[in-house]
């Protein structure tokens, strides 16, 4: 029997709650964290904000974000994330920043969600930002036409990799065995040991059968923890 | 004290005995907006908030299009705030 994923995000309950979850991933707008908010799900959502909404403030932090912390995105899920995403401009987008990390191979499969033509970021005015200021060097070449004027890049908008581990279970997980669904499984479960094997997948939009080792390993080590306790205090 | 719709004016806020309190009128505020919008692009959302109308986006547009001599500006300028428009019902 196959087990899938649960891949389908909620989006956030209105603007300020979508700006709670960009601050909760180490962006730094002036509002309060939401706590440990999913990684992959705030991307999509800043990015369709960014797009759709014409957010261009948000669209250049997420920007930065991702030049940062690319290394640490599950590059699975943001696939197929984005791939499942109606809005050919979002899809164009994440083609564009796939394509600047294209070092990364991970996001190979990214690079291809947005085909036919280009795309440009303003929807009007695009073509005169181009002509005198240049394009964006981060997306040169790719499926998203930036004028060089528009998202500026500024490193201090966004928290840097240790900062964030500190404040995110699921990222410092993600530096320390890798940016998969078991880190988050496991991040999850740190958080809620409760939780039983089918609420651990959803929660954490693992598979049934990740999930279900995840809770094996975790309670391993929890009784090799308690064993551990146990032979300092006879000592 | 409600702000005055003034051209080219700041309406007073605060007039105490040691401190005056001046803001720029609306439709000043538009026009650095829209220029704003037209000259650097992202400013989209600020301008939609602010929600022009269409009177206003008429007033303003022969004072946005004379700010820049790039020879393409003026026909940028009708562009863009005719797309602010657009998006706001004008049907400009």
């Amino acid at each position: 029997m196959a087990f899938n994923r649960a891949m389908v995000p909620i989006a956030p309950a209105g603007p300020n709650a979508l700006t709670s979850a960009m601050v909760g991933i180490g962006m730094n707008f002036a509002a309060p964290a939401a706590s440990e908010p999913n990684i992959e799900d705030t991307l999509l959502f800043a990015s369709v904000e960014g797009m759709q909404n014409a957010d261009l403030r948000v669209l250049a932090v997420l920007v930065t974000w991702f030049g940062i912390h690319a290394p640490y995105v599950n590059a699975d899920r943001l696939t197929k994330l984005v791939a499942a995403e109606k809005s050919d401009r979002v899809r164009a987008f994440w083609s564009a920043l796939a394509r600047w990390q294209a070092k990364d191979r991970r996001f190979n499969r990214l690079a291809n969600v947005h085909s036919g033509p280009g795309v440009d970021l303003l929807t009007t005015g695009n073509a005169f930002q181009m002509r005198r200021h240049g394009e964006d060097a981060r997306f040169a070449g790719g499926p998203l036409s930036v004028p060089a004027n528009v998202l500026r890049d500024r490193p201090a908008d966004v928290l840097p990799s240790g900062r964030l581990a500190r404040r995110h279970r699921a990222y410092r997980w993600r530096v320390i065995i890798g940016p998969s669904y078991r880190a988050d499984l496991w991040a999850a479960l740190e958080r809620e040991p409760s939780l039983s094997t089918a609420m651990l997948a959803r929660k954490a939009y693992g598979s049934f059968a990740t999930a279900w080792h995840v809770r094996r390993d975790f309670a391993l080590l929890a009784d090799v923890t308690k064993r551990a306790l146990a032979t300092k205090r006879i000592k | 004290m409600q702000p005055r719709e003034t051209l080219d004016a700041f309406d007073r806020y605060l007039a105490g005995r040691d401190l005056g309190l001046d803001a720029v009128g609306r439709i000043d505020l538009l026009r650095a907006k829209l220029f704003a919008l037209c000259d650097r692009g992202i400013d989209l959302g600020d301008c939609l908030a602010l929600a022009p109308t269409a009177e206003e986006l008429a007033t303003i547009v022969p004072w946005v299009a004379v700010q820049d001599i790039n020879p393409d500006w003026p026909a940028h300028v009708r562009a863009t705030l005719a797309d602010v428009g657009r998006r706001l019902g004008h049907g400009v």
